[in-house]
């Protein structure tokens, strides 16, 4: 796949040509996350045949993304300021913590709306087979941040997702974690609402069965 | 695989890494005992109730049905044989897991691979039941360096092959084994191996499995046959190998908090 002026993404049977703004913008949402050519080009249609105060609309949106969002500096989340409202809501239980790998974790779990504590964004997970490292994440700012908390927060939840990666995370940060003398706590693990028992990993129905409680 | 085979075909696999692809797909390498390592694609796995999700985590070692595609074979079935599930709630064993997956990515090319596939299964069932890892990792390291023809040289020099005394030796890391003191002058960035590192090494490679995990190591020791181990291992492979790093400071982190 190339990208603006360097070639065609439409392959050889491009009406556009390589340089072409269709092409240009085709070439533009597939290098977005789970954009294949197909749908990069359903879209790049889709805006073509739309108004144009909706093209600006989408562009400024992108260009205000870009050049107003920032990290916060308490959780690292993406935020229009810093404190972030989240960090900033006093009616948050400061004793709880609960740390995840991107801000869309942050969005997923405050969509339950049965957490009311605050959050630590790690920016990814430990992947060496991707080339990361413990450095390459948020964990030096979430040491300090439960160094600097003094005895106001009490537990640590980890919360990354239950992969290789996520829960080789979660027990890394977990034995930095103890050596404070906090309370470490991990999401529970089970059978997704709607799932077939038939069809489960053995991991997981192991652990399902292994936290079973009581009704 | 080859268009002119089945059009479907099943096969038990090890999974070594994923990574993302289109849509919810992912792209899944594995490592077969036929046709040794090869990339094959997951749809929907990003799906909530996707039914691939969780037999297909690196380290995995599962049944697959797979569909013969232009490009990529595509994972129709996946069932799980065993997760390893010791080693995953375990910092040190995990992180052992995700070392050895990436020695056998970064030992073999698309295509090859299929002798490793034994050995990777023994390793990781050693290591989930959590004996000598020592023995276990390092055991794992010589035998896919003797797999794919790097077999180092731990008895005989590697410039005049005389047999050299495990007191006297030196190392060559790029030369891949000991070095006798009378060749040391032609060998370059030669250093000094400690006598038992060296004899351990030896243990590890020609002993047999359940003898040489007998072998008490303490944590200086082991310090040391990993520097030696991931340096060849780097060596070899040319490139970084990254999970090693993380081996070794998780290694330093927990012997700190063991006082």
């Amino acid at each position: 796949m190339t990208f603006g002026n360097q070639g065609p993404i439409l392959g050889n049977t491009n009406p556009y040509g390589g340089s072409s703004p269709i092409n240009r913008l085709v070439s533009a949402f597939h290098m977005l996350p789970g954009i294949g050519p197909r749908s990069a080009q359903r879209l790049a249609y889709h805006v073509l045949r739309s108004p144009a105060s909706e093209a600006q609309e989408l562009a400024s949106a992108l260009l205000d993304v870009k050049e107003n969002i920032i990290l916060c500096e308490s959780c690292q989340n993406l935020a229009i300021k810093s404190p972030c409202n989240l960090c900033d809501d006093n009616g948050r239980s400061q004793d709880l913590l609960c740390v995840v790998e991107e801000p869309l974790d942050v969005v997923a779990i405050e969509r339950t709306g049965d957490f009311k504590g605050n959050y630590h964004v790690l920016h990814g997970v430990i992947a060496p087979r991707s080339g990361v490292g413990p450095e390459d994440l948020k964990i030096d700012e979430l040491m300090k941040r439960l160094r600097s908390s003094g005895d106001t927060i009490k537990e640590v939840i980890l919360a990354t997702n239950p992969s290789t990666e996520g829960e080789a995370t979660a027990l890394y940060l977990a034995q930095l974690i103890h050596s404070l003398d906090l309370k470490v706590t991990r999401l529970a693990r089970g059978l997704p609402t709607g799932s077939d028992v038939e069809y489960a990993d053995i991991d997981t129905l192991g652990r399902a069965l292994e936290f079973r409680h009581e009704i | 695989m080859s268009s002119r085979g089945p059009r479907v075909y099943s096969t038990r696999a090890i999974v070594l890494g994923q990574r993302e692809f289109v849509e919810a797909a992912k792209v899944i390498t594995i490592l077969t005992p036929d046709a040794g390592k090869q990339d094959s694609v997951a749809k929907g796995i990003l799906k909530p109730k996707s039914r691939l999700a969780g037999h297909l985590e690196p380290g995995t070692y599962c049944d697959l049905e797979l569909a013969v595609a232009r490009n990529l074979d595509i994972i129709r079935e996946a069932q799980t044989i065993s997760r390893f599930r010791s080693s995953q709630q375990n910092l040190m064993r995990l992180t052992t897991l995700v070392y050895v997956l990436e020695l056998v990515d970064k030992y073999t090319v698309d295509g090859t691979g299929s002798d490793l596939f034994e050995p990777l299964l023994v390793t990781l069932e050693r290591l989930d039941r959590g004996t000598n890892l020592s023995a276990v990792v390092h055991g794992f390291e010589l035998t896919i360096l003797e797999i794919t023809g790097f077999r180092p040289s731990l008895d005989q020099c590697i410039h005049c092959l005389s047999i050299v005394d495990s007191v006297q030796a030196n190392w060559s890391q790029d030369g891949g084994g000991i070095v006798c003191g009378s060749c040391v002058s032609v060998i370059p960035d030669t250093g000094l191996i400690e006598s038992r590192v060296l004899k351990v090494l030896r243990a590890y490679q020609s002993w047999p499995f359940e003898e040489s995990a007998r072998i008490a190591i303490d944590s200086n020791l082991e310090g040391q046959l990993s520097r030696v181990m991931h340096g060849l291992m780097k060596a070899f492979a040319e490139r970084d190998i990254k999970s090693a790093d993380l081996l070794e400071e998780i290694s330093w982190r927990t012997e700190l908090s063991n006082g």
